[in-house]
């Protein structure tokens, strides 16, 4: 499956698998965007998390493939990442999935999990190898 | 007591439960979900009461007007008010740039950087939600370990346990003190008068207790991260006329309604009014690289502001009547006023609340033991009444720090450090929370106790 307009979400938990997979997904025309939601979006954190999410980039370039890091500001991470893919127009979404273990994965759902419900084109849950689900 | 005095209870029980799962529900027929959050809960649990037969539309009505002292639309106007404020303030960088500055006030000391987080979750966590300390100060602090390649859950701790704490201090710290309070018939100073001490004695022990656990765990030097704080600030001007209007709003606050001869809840929303038309005409969303809005607007900040308070509060204030109407709150009342002893009832409320909270949440805890407070049945002392609305405020505030459970910022804080890949689990919170809450307690309560035997 090749998309022409792909959403990356990246969190500071979201392993190079999850990159790499997005990778393969693409083709020469893809369109992708990398996609990071903060509290609040100030000089100091833009710079902060283009330093950080510079390797994401990096991984795409290296494959010949364009991709823009976009920060979003919002305290509702889940409605942000859908709303961007709505306003973009994404036809994929590929996102971590984080292991929620005990009480708190009991009664929590998680970004994952919304997004399969919520998202209004394909999303694909990358886990790292050997992560419990 | 009868079968049908267990509907509320089994109503309420499953409101609780799903403020806590906060379950997506799929809409039969289509292909949409819809997310019950604590807002929606209540309201299915109103709505099974009165399918039920088990309240009617009068509970309705006193769970928007109130029973005696207690007035939901009040406390309402209050927290809404005071949170769209604090909201905007927020949005301009202001609690970011001091959190900045705190970071490099601490000098490359780690014990410094330990106390001072602490001393400012305290200060912001006076006259804010802990929503805007844990939003804010978290991820300064994981920017700053990361940095400093050091273990941040010493300081994470440090700050999560104090935005507890110092809660109880002011009227408007918490929308449970504000509940709890106004039930009491307490205003912003006489309110302040009796949580001073109490706050401050926890404030000192939960400090000492937190260094003690984690003093191994924080290391002597740490190089804190070369910013310029100022850069942490999107909109200076707002941040001067935002902090302004908050000092001004609690000052006029404070004054005694029987000098101005204004009910306390009509003064907050001229200031929130006040800080809206200033963001309506200043605040210009921009266009970032991708084409996207990247800067807070209006709409960010009104859509922030935790409106779903509403329905949840009058919720649980229709849901307890219930109990109350099938004698719940009776019973527990008939029970509490057994213990004749204003010291020992002090105790007993501090850690029923601390425990109930845990189980049921701080607002639900905080709603039942209040209309409890209200039993004819529960005869103590003036001075025990006063006492008692106190102890709950004590426990309400400070069982959010026992387990994850306690609050809903506590939910929200975990779900945001597994997401930046430093999940908090339930049960090393709870190891700390255990071992230090009920200490603090102790001696907030005992406090509290001191206060109410000398001056009441």
């Amino acid at each position: 499956m090749m998309s022409k307009k792909m959403l990356v979400c990246i969190t500071e938990a979201t392993p190079e698998e999850v990159v790499q997979a997005a990778v393969k997904l693409c083709s020469n025309d893809t369109e992708v965007y990398v996609l990071h939601v903060v509290h609040l979006l100030s000089d100091f954190i833009r710079k902060e998390v283009s330093d950080k999410f510079s390797w994401v980039i990096d991984l795409f370039k290296k494959a010949g493939l364009k991709s823009q890091l976009e920060i979003v500001e919002s305290t509702d991470i889940k409605n942000a990442i859908i709303s961007f893919a709505k306003k973009n127009s994404c036809d994929v979404i590929v996102t971590g999935t984080i292991p929620r273990k005990g009480l708190l994965g009991f009664f929590s759902e998680s970004i994952s999990d919304y997004l399969v419900k919520n998202a209004p084109c394909t999303v694909i849950l990358v886990r790292k190898a050997g992560q419990p689900v | 007591m009868d079968v049908l005095s267990l509907v509320p209870v089994a109503v309420f029980i499953l409101t609780i439960y799903l403020v806590y799962k906060h379950p997506s529900v799929k809409i039969p027929f289509t292909s949409k979900y819809v997310h019950i959050d604590y807002g929606y809960a209540p309201i299915i649990g109103v709505i099974l009461l009165l399918l039920t037969f088990s309240t009617g539309i009068g509970a309705v009505w006193r769970g928007v007007m109130g029973v005696g002292n207690i007035r939901p639309y009040s406390i309402l106007v209050i927290i809404v008010s005071f949170s769209y404020i604090c909201v905007s303030l927020d949005y301009t960088g202001f609690f970011e740039y001091l959190s900045m500055r705190v970071v490099r006030l601490s000098r490359g000391s780690g014990k410094n950087l330990f106390i001072y987080i602490f001393l400012f979750a305290s200060f912001i966590t006076l006259f804010t939600d802990n929503d805007i300390v844990i939003l804010t100060m978290t991820p300064i602090i994981l920017y700053t370990c990361r940095d400093a390649k050091i273990n941040p859950i010493p300081f994470l701790f440090s700050m999560f346990f104090a935005a507890n704490i110092m809660s109880v201090t002011l009227y408007i710290g918490n929308p449970v003190n504000i509940i709890a309070a106004d039930a009491a018939g307490l205003t912003f100073v006489p309110y302040m008068k009796w949580m001073l001490i109490p706050s401050i004695l926890a404030e000192v022990v939960c400090l000492l207790l937190l260094w003690i656990a984690f003093r191994r765990k924080v290391p002597e030097r740490l190089v804190a991260p070369e910013v310029d704080p100022s850069r942490t600030l999107k909109d200076r001007s707002g941040a001067l006329f935002g902090s302004t209007i908050l000092v001004l709003s609690i000052a006029v606050f404070s004054i005694s309604p029987d000098l101005t001869g204004v009910a306390p809840w009509v003064t907050p929303p001229f200031f929130a009014i006040a800080m809206f038309l200033h963001d309506l005409f200043r605040r210009r969303p921009y266009e970032g690289a991708g084409g996207i809005s990247q800067h807070s607007s209006l709409k960010e900040i009104i859509q922030r502001v935790p409106w779903k308070v509403i329905p949840f509060i009058i919720g649980l204030f229709i849901i307890v009547d219930g109990l109350a109407s099938a004698g719940w709150t009776d019973m527990l009342a008939s029970q509490l006023s057994k213990i004749g002893n204003p010291v020992l009832l002090t105790v007993a409320i501090t850690y029923l609340s601390l425990v109930l909270c845990n189980f049921m949440n701080n607002h639900p805890a905080s709603i039942f033991l209040v209309r409890t407070f209200q039993s004819p049945l529960f005869t103590v002392l003036a001075a025990s009444s006063v006492g008692s609305s106190l102890a709950l405020i004590l426990g309400a505030n400070f069982g959010a720090n026992l387990t994850l459970m306690g609050s809903l910022a506590g939910l929200m804080w975990a779900k945001i450090l597994s997401d930046k890949g430093q999940p908090v689990s339930f049960s090393k919170f709870s190891k700390y929370g255990l071992l230090i809450m009920p200490i603090v307690a102790a001696v907030a309560c005992l406090g509290l106790a001191a206060e109410l035997a000398l001056w009441a």
